[in-house]
């Protein structure tokens, strides 16, 4: 898949849809927005969000019946988040609360709006506020349509004011619209009809004129010699919608009626809610752990608005009774109850603790399981801009680059497309990016040139071993036991080569590298060598089924070489009844129990390579049972994500490499047991007690102390080679890795080189510069010499000292920078060739 | 600060000074000075600097 099918995938992300509370909303609030603000004490801040949504948040938070509680999560976890509440907190400790007054520029466009209920004032005060001339015609004396039934005067009339206060638009009371026809003719352009419940339609429920929308028509007139079209749209309480609604429904269609003056298209905003998050178990738990909290202020009517508290709410029951229970905004709760409680607020700190309880329903799916969406803290769609503006075609004019180091920091555990409702693959998103980037040469060459000359190594005439058994020219299997397991260990590929022989004498050898570095750099032209030699060696074994002892190199098979049948060592072993038989494994052999009983329990970490491997996992559980070993299974079983060798990372950030070990390590404080030899040297490494189930299995003791070195790792797979000839095949090995120069190095400088991943032999190369080439420096002080050379795309820095033809070394040290020196330096031609 | 080292060029025999050096990486070149042979350019950069300011700002153009 290229690029942009990856991009199109993310059309299917959720970060961006509505949480359940400002999907049911009628104004569509950000509450997340606002609940931030709130927990953070700011208060102006937090108004601003609530009138910019709701155009009169005193009216509003008065009436409100929440609509946003419907779906909250809390309803199961104690009690949904009491955003109302919140909502008459921040007004009450909101400060100033008159609007700003902008200069702007009147705006071509004249719109009448027929009825001053919430709705209408809701519509005119937006359209006012955009500098539109409007009118609003109102067959009443006095403007508020219902609110004159639901709250006292002084309340509504208030804030209608506060908020009107900088707008200037025209209230005809006392006049009744009785034709649109007389309005075109007035010039208005559009003309919003919030007549209330039962009012005059003007006709807009029986538009069915193809060119008309649903609630929306056009007059056409022609007025003093002018044609014009003025659009009718209808909305709120008339449509038989509720107090919330309508004033939303107002506020929906001034979007419109502005929309329709600038592209002269008309349309009723039918925006069902249709959020399509889901909120995960663990959190509405996490929520459940916080209890709701109980507001202990009063003050939102009583001390804010005019008039005592008990007063206004005796006023607001007795206008709801007034209305008839026109508006069942309350349920059949107590009324007067309920009204009391819309006084009560919450003292900051409450409303800081219950803003705080919220759990911020958005999909995080990928945000909960990926290491790298959490190590940045970036979401998907972000990281999906960054990685497409990283890999544009090096001739496009955009030179930015924001994610050559996140693109080289996924360790390809794939357990973000797993889990993503959307089913968006950004792993395999970052391994397209990768080959896009080493197309584009703007891949760092230092993040992949160890592993990728570590492959070219294992697949080289020292290390690579492909045989048939001794005297046969094509066997039926061949075991495949992945480059790092004879690294790590020869006796890990001896002895389990040794029983799979003695169990089937018809299983050959094929001793070398799956390629997966050069895929995880990028390579794709090195990657596709690499799989085209790999099929040519299985051909040449006569096809046989690979028995597979790495679960990476097997899920490396299945993507790239789905024509050869594999199987699992593991299942291997446990179908040929390896370690149980006697005389196959040696342990059973002798001592004739392969129960020995080991006291300690151990966690099982199923590699990542291994998740949704079910012949695998069984096989490997039945093993260890079989082998008397106690196991649990880790708390989320295989979903979890790599151990922190995947992808190659470590170069690009030993920092997220090493959070991810650590991470990995704590999932279970039992020792654990592995089957894939890079999780139990990450873990080694970690300070994790762990074991390799070929430990436990083959009778194999674990490494103790620090693990081979990088040099001394070369060095095992080319004795694992030599021996397995001699051993298996009864030949020797003629050519043999030498060192050009004998090195005394300490430990120190030792472990150093390996951190840096800098062989013995690559220091042989870099002395050749000053001992050959007598390209160095000397430091009379220290008595040493130093010199440099480029290896592949580090350059690599050795401080030495000879001692009869003997190099002791000093310090070594890299970069990634390349020096360029001049062909001509000081008028003298120079020696240019470092490499 | 420890007192400045004395650095010789092995193969021209005289002391290094602090000259201008160009540097590449990821399509940007840099310069800054360092101990170079007067005579045949030849540069010698401290472990300082290699895992100071120039990791730094290997590490800033990884991300730019």
């Amino acid at each position: 898949m290229d690029m942009q099918t990856y991009y199109d995938q993310f059309e299917n992300c959720m970060q961006e849809e509505k949480p359940f509370c400002a999907d049911d909303c009628p104004f569509h609030m950000d509450v997340l927005d606002f609940e931030d603000k709130i927990a953070n004490k700011r208060y102006s801040a937090a108004y601003k969000v609530l009138r910019n949504a709701v155009v009169f948040p005193d009216i509003v938070a008065s009436l409100c019946p929440q609509y946003c509680t419907g779906r909250c999560p809390g309803k199961d976890a104690g009690g949904a988040i009491q955003i109302n509440t919140l909502e008459r907190t921040c007004l009450a400790q909101t400060k100033r609360k008159d609007p700003n007054e902008y200069n702007l520029p009147p705006r071509k466009g004249k719109i009448a709006v027929i009825g001053a209920g919430l709705s209408g004032l809701s519509c005119a005060l937006r359209l006012a506020s955009k500098k539109y001339e409007v009118a609003v015609y109102e067959k009443a004396s006095v403007i508020g349509g219902q609110l004159n039934q639901l709250l006292p005067r002084e309340i509504f009339m208030t804030d209608i004011e506060r908020q009107f206060k900088y707008e200037s638009y025209a209230l005809h009371t006392d006049t009744e619209v009785m034709d649109l026809h007389q309005l075109a003719a007035e010039g208005f352009d559009a003309v919003y009809v919030a007549t209330g419940q039962g009012g005059n339609d003007f006709g807009v429920f029986s538009c069915t004129s193809a060119a008309d929308g649903k609630y929306c028509f056009s007059i056409e007139d022609t007025v003093a010699g002018i044609h014009g079209i003025t659009a009718v749209f209808a909305g709120g309480s008339l449509l038989g919608k509720s107090l919330m609604h309508a004033a939303a429904d107002g506020l929906h269609m001034a979007r419109e009626i502005e929309g329709f003056l600038k592209t002269g298209i008309m349309r009723y905003p039918d925006v069902p809610a249709n959020t399509q998050i889901t909120v995960s178990e663990a959190d509405v738990q996490r929520m459940a752990g916080h209890s709701p909290v109980t507001p202990t202020e009063t003050g939102f009517l009583g001390g804010r608005m005019p008039g005592g508290d008990g007063r206004i709410a005796g006023e607001i029951v007795a206008g709801e009774n007034a209305a008839g229970g026109r508006l069942d905004l309350f349920g059949d709760a107590d009324r007067a109850v309920a009204l009391a409680e819309r006084d009560r607020i919450f003292t900051p700190e409450e409303a800081a603790a219950e803003a705080s309880r919220c759990i911020r329903c958005q999909c995080n799916s990928c945000m909960t399981v990926c290491d790298l969406t959490a190590y940045f803290n970036k979401w998907p769609l972000q990281m999906r801009d960054e990685i497409m503006t990283t890999t544009m075609p090096a001739n496009s004019m955009i030179r930015k680059a924001p994610a050559i180091r996140l693109i080289n920091m996924c360790t390809q555990c794939g357990l973000c497309g797993e889990t993503c409702p959307g089913q968006i693959d950004l792993g395999g998103m970052i391994k397209e990016a990768r080959r896009v980037m080493h197309k584009i040469d703007r891949m760092p060459g230092a993040y992949h040139q160890f592993w990728v000359r570590d492959m070219e190594f294992a697949n080289g005439k020292y290390a690579a071993l492909v045989k048939c058994p001794p005297g046969k020219s094509s066997c039926s299997y061949a075991f495949f036991p992945g480059c790092h397991l004879g690294a790590a260990n020869p006796l890990y590929v001896k002895k389990a080569y040794a029983a799979l022989l003695a169990a089937n004498d018809d299983t050959g050898l094929c001793l070398r590298c799956c390629g997966v570095p050069a895929d995880w750099a990028g390579n794709e032209e090195m990657h596709d060598q690499a799989i085209a030699s790999l099929r040519a060696d299985w051909e040449a074994l006569g096809k046989p089924v690979m028995i597979m002892a790495c679960p990476s190199c097997m899920r490396h098979f299945r993507e790239y070489l789905p024509e050869i049948p594999m199987i699992s060592l593991y299942e291997a072993m446990d179908e040929q009844g390896i370690c149980e038989k006697d005389g196959v494994c040696e342990k059973s052999a002798s001592s004739s129990d392969c129960s020995r009983a080991d006291p300690i329990v151990y966690s099982i970490f199923d590699p990542c390579a291994a998740r949704n491997c079910d012949g695998m996992q069984e096989a490997v559980r039945h093993l260890l049972s079989a082998a008397g070993t106690a196991y649990e299974e880790l708390p989320a079983g295989d979903k979890h994500g790599c151990c922190g060798f995947g992808g190659n990372i470590e170069v690009a950030s030993p920092k997220l490499a090493a959070k991810i070990a650590d991470e990995r390590s704590k999932l279970h404080d039992n020792p654990y047991i592995t089957y894939c030899i890079n999780c139990r040297d990450v873990f080694h490494d970690d300070g994790k007690p762990v074991r390799h189930i070929l430990d436990i299995l083959l009778d194999i003791r674990p490494p103790q102390g620090t693990l081979p070195t990088v040099t001394e790792r070369r060095c095992n797979r080319v004795a694992l080679k030599e021996d397995l000839l001699e051993e298996i095949w009864g030949e020797s090995m003629n050519e043999k890795p030498e060192m050009k120069y004998e090195l005394i190095i300490n430990p120190a400088v030792k472990e150093k080189m390996n951190a840096l991943r800098i062989l013995e032999e690559d220091i042989c190369y870099v002395l050749e510069m000053g001992e050959v080439h007598g390209r160095r420096t000397f430091f009379p002080q220290a008595d040493s010499y130093k010199c440099y050379r480029e290896i592949g795309r580090i350059t690599c820095w050795v401080e030495y000292r000879p001692h009869d033809g003997r190099y002791e070394i000093c310090n070594v040290y890299t970069h990634r920078m390349k020096i360029e020196l001049e062909v001509v330096f000081n008028g003298r031609k120079t020696d240019l060739d470092l490499r | 600060m420890a007192e400045k080292q004395i650095l010789i060029c092995d193969k021209c025999k005289v002391e290094m000074e602090e000259i201008e050096a160009n540097f590449s990486y990821l399509d940007r070149t840099f310069r800054h000075k360092v101990s170079r042979c007067p005579q045949c350019g030849q540069v010698c950069l401290s472990e300082d600097i290699v895992a100071g300011r120039m990791s730094e700002v290997e590490a800033l153009i990884e991300e730019k």
